[in-house]
């Protein structure tokens, strides 16, 4: 096995086997840090040490019945929900534009679409509280919703306009030929066609709103703080053992979504 | 050409010509095309082109008036520690994004599909978690009786503890683990393309497998590990939380500054003016980047 | 599905800048006509037929169909049927919701939706695949199927980009007939556009062969083969020799020697020959012929004919066609023997140059 040929230039896996155990050491190294903190969030002790000694649910029942942690995932949970649902149909429909128009300047609108990635997250954030500041929506769903919903739109622009590049134009032709308007024929057979692009534009979007940190320490607060405003306080004042409980929840939340990524991008690839 | 064309009224037929009409039908459609990103753009536009160009404005106003004075504030020492301080780190980062990420990519773009499926998902793990569960992960990891110090003390590497964490260390470590799946995944994309019957003539040319691998494999390499470059610069360039959580204080990058001025001291002037500086530059770098490639396929799509 | 109507397009232009791809096209077609657009590729074909269908907004013209202008109608109210090149079939349908979707989009009830979608299916004899996937059938199949997609719903006309062309030669042909054939039954104004100029000659009751954005020439396939308008199209449609002639006076010469003509244009440039039309000289041919020696240069056998290239007396090269029948191999010496040719005078067409 190990005198195979691995490559066309007939280097042996053995040769190579310095590559595959630096590999394996690397794809640890990626991995590790998030399951050891699952084992923690059951350990008994008030100390972060690994493998722990006494195992408990205790960090879990902190969690689940501390009104703030339960009031931060839920408020977390609604921005996501909700900038999801905004950000998708905008995202998608700024693709769709963009991807019809023979506009010269529609490079120009690709790059002011996705330009929420580009500027630092820090100076949207000081940015936006400056903003929300003058219209009342510091410390609101409202104001959370929207600025999460600037950040989510490029990345299903991003998904879904690579998805209309691969999308065969016939198609919508055809289905106007055929007496469907252009946003009827986009329905009715371009969108069941790119659906599972949607559906990780979505996922994207739903992950980004969850996991966004800076934006949301700044400008959420009182009831309408969320998670990672809360975890990211906890982190920086005390080391609280009920964050690897939430971490656990959240690296559950994770594999759901890598998992629906993964069958997503397997049904892009069928295409 | 024939007597079907000569007789057509090619543009001499003032009633009958309806360019006009027909341009402005165009128009509207191009117009209901563009349309269509509208409200995607009006929120983009009035909440983050907006406040930054209201933080622009600010940098440029000092009591009252116009002045520079924010940006002349820029030349003094503390702050060019903080800038060359966020510009060490970074270069840091890629370059050991680099250095790790490439063989991985190099392996992946090699092996069969399916495993290079499965190692895909060890990639894509860490990019789906969140960022406060990793940066927690480490800082227990490797705290002073750490999991790391413990394995190291156990098996007799070391007597006494490393100081791993709340220090560069430690931020260099916890922002690797953040920028190596926006390192690994663009570069997989590239090596993937490159055609191997390339390794195949450098190998009947008389070339051996290590000199075909840096004489032609590598050079093509190059583009795919540039473009990965520069994205994780930038992206190193603007991190916050994770320096904030692992710097222990001893570590201040242009965001935490930024981020300091404004919320504790209300310098709005200070904090707009270092925020205009860091844009400037992750838009030059942004820039270049564009020339290597299309951004819009290096988060996730293309 | 009768009482089809008839096209008419007028000072139809297309400009890219200063590219015009479309140049003041004029265009009746007849109801009921089968029309094929043929050309070579970049002609300017498929931008007539994206203009009619409504994908390519002209720059100027008219299109209008029983007095109605459509130029600046969008696709989806134009009521024309569309068969495209690669079928262009909804994958997330399966075939009889395929057929149903321009019923579906004209809000057509139940009933009457499933009894023409089923009629439609039995008019490509594929009613027993309704509840196939698209993804199942062969190209043949699906060809078929958006056939009758495309003609469901009664369209005044029905356009065709290219139907054929992902096809293998056999079924090629065999659909080439049975669209014919359809057509013929349905009486449907019908645009195609093809390439193959093989396939307008076998289908179309009228070709326009388009050239740099213009009508090169509109007439019936054997017009069009028989008389040329000029050197493109003569060369563009079937096989053809362009000799170059000189004009004396009335008349044309083929390096000195008068030519025998019944059709030339004004400006003749060329004798065009086709190698089916040359023949072995007679003495009795002299009235009605022309006649041109040469020697033979080369002989291919092409299985049910052979093909012989002729350097005439001239320096010129010919080439001739005859069925490869015994008495016609006899008849034709080896390479480098005499041999004397005749053309009838009706086949010797004198055609002016056309730009290429």
């Amino acid at each position: 096995m190990l005198q195979g040929n691995a490559t066309d230039t007939q280097i042996t896996h053995l040769q190579r086997l310095w590559l595959y155990i630096l590999c394996g050491l690397i794809l640890i190294y990626l991995v590790f840090p998030i399951f050891i903190v699952v084992p923690l969030s059951f350990s008994d002790s008030r100390f972060m040490r690994f493998p722990p000694k006494d195992w408990s649910l205790r960090w879990y029942i902190n969690f689940l019945t501390s009104p703030e942690w339960r009031a931060a995932i839920w408020v977390s949970l609604r921005a996501a929900v909700y900038t999801t649902l905004l950000a998708t149909p905008l995202g998608v429909a700024a693709a769709w534009g963009l991807a019809r128009s023979r506009l010269p300047a529609a490079r120009a609108l690709v790059l002011a679409v996705i330009s929420p990635l580009i500027v630092p997250v820090i100076i949207t954030a000081i940015g936006l509280f400056y903003l929300y500041a003058r219209l009342n929506l510091v410390h609101t769903m409202t104001g959370i919703v929207l600025a999460h919903t600037c950040l989510a739109i490029p990345f299903v622009f991003v998904t879904v306009s690579s998805a209309l590049s691969h999308f065969d134009i016939g198609y919508e032709r055809a289905a106007r030929s055929l007496g469907a308007s252009q946003l009827r024929a986009f329905m009715t057979v371009t969108l069941p066609q790119i659906s599972p692009a949607v559906m990780s534009g979505a996922l994207f979007a739903f992950f980004t709103s969850l996991d966004e940190v800076v934006i949301s320490s700044i400008i959420s607060g009182g009831e309408n703080t969320t998670l990672t405003k809360k975890m990211f306080s906890g982190l920086r004042d005390e080391l609280d053992p009920t964050i690897a409980a939430v971490s656990s929840f959240l690296i559950g939340i994770s594999l759901v979504i890598l998992l629906l990524a993964v069958l997503m991008s397997k049904g892009r690839n069928d295409d | 050409m024939t007597a079907q064309s000569d007789t057509a009224p090619a543009g001499n037929a003032v009633p009958d010509d309806n360019t006009r009409q027909l341009a402005a039908a165009g128009r509207g459609e191009t117009f209901r095309h563009f349309a269509l990103t509208f409200p995607a753009l009006l929120l983009i536009v009035v909440l983050v082109f907006g406040p930054v160009g209201w933080l622009f404005w600010l940098s440029l106003i000092e009591d009252g008036q116009f002045s520079l004075a924010h940006y002349q504030r820029m030349w003094t020492a503390a702050y060019f520690e903080i800038f060359s301080q966020t510009f060490r780190i970074s270069l840091l980062v890629t370059g050991l994004a680099i250095l790790v990420g490439y063989p991985l990519a190099y392996l992946m773009s090699q092996l069969p599909r399916r495993i290079a499926g499965l190692m895909m998902i060890c990639v894509l793990l860490p990019f789906w978690t969140s960022l406060l569960v990793r940066t927690y992960a480490w800082m227990v990891l490797l705290q002073r009786r750490g999991l790391i110090n413990d394995a190291l003390i156990g098996t007799g590497v070391i007597e006494r503890p490393l100081a791993l964490v709340n220090n560069l260390t430690g931020t260099v470590i916890g922002m690797l683990h953040i920028m190596l799946p926006f390192m690994i995944l663009p570069l997989f994309a590239s090596l993937r393309t490159i055609d191997l019957t390339y390794m195949r003539s450098a190998s009947n040319l008389g070339a051996s497998p290590i000199r075909a691998y840096w004489t032609v494999f590598f050079p093509l390499s190059l583009p795919g590990v540039f473009a990965g470059a520069i994205l994780v610069f930038v992206l190193c360039l603007g991190v916050y939380v994770t320096p904030a959580l692992l710097g222990g204080g001893k570590v201040v990058m242009v965001s935490m500054k930024i981020q300091q001025n404004a919320a504790l001291y209300f310098d709005w002037g200070a904090a707009s003016s270092l925020g205009v500086i860091l844009l400037a530059i992750t838009v030059v770098l942004f820039w270049l980047l564009s020339r290597l490639t299309r951004i819009e396929t290096m988060f996730g799509g293309g | 599905m009768n009482g089809s109507t008839g096209l008419s397009i007028s000072g139809l232009s297309k400009h890219y800048g200063s590219f015009r791809a479309l140049d003041a096209i004029d265009l009746a077609i007849g109801a009921g006509e089968f029309m094929t657009l043929l050309g070579p590729s970049g002609s300017g074909k498929t931008t007539l037929l994206m203009t009619i269908a409504g994908f390519t907004r002209p720059t100027k013209g008219h299109i209008r169909i029983a007095g109605r202008d459509l130029a600046a109608v969008p696709p989806h109210k134009r009521n024309f049927g569309m068969v495209f090149q690669h079928y262009s079939l909804f994958p997330h349908l399966n075939v009889a919701e395929n057929v149903a979707y321009p019923l579906r989009m004209r809000r057509m009830s139940r009933t009457d939706t499933e009894q023409r979608v089923a009629h439609a299916l039995d008019l490509v004899q594929l009613r027993h695949l309704s509840d196939q996937r698209v993804g199942n059938l062969s190209g043949g199949q699906k060809q078929r199927i958006a056939l009758a997609r495309a003609i469901v719903f009664e369209p005044d006309v029905l356009l065709m980009d290219e139907p054929l062309s992902a096809l293998d030669k056999n079924l090629r042909e065999q659909m080439q007939f049975e669209i014919r054939s359809l057509h013929d039954r349905l009486g449907i104004t019908t645009v195609y556009v093809t390439h193959d100029q093989r396939e307008a000659l076998t289908m179309s009751d009228r070709i326009a062969v388009i050239n740099h954005g213009r009508i090169a020439q509109l007439g019936t396939p054997t017009d069009l083969y028989n008389r040329p308008a000029d050197s493109f199209v003569a060369e563009f449609l079937g096989e053809s020799t362009l000799l170059p002639i000189e004009r004396s006076g009335v008349d044309y010469t083929l390096s000195g020697q008068p030519l025998r003509h019944d059709h030339s244009a004004p400006d003749a440039r060329y004798l065009m020959v086709r190698p089916e039309k040359l023949e072995f000289w007679e003495p009795g041919l002299e009235p009605t012929h022309n006649r041109f020696n040469g020697t033979i240069e080369q002989k291919v056998f092409q299985g049910d004919s052979l093909q012989i290239r002729i350097r005439l007396a001239s320096g010129q090269q010919i080439v001739m066609r005859r069925p490869a029948r015994r008495t016609v191999l006899d008849r034709i010496g080896e390479g480098g023997a005499e041999i004397a040719l005749a053309l009838h005078s009706d086949d010797t067409v004198l055609v002016p140059d056309g730009a290429a």
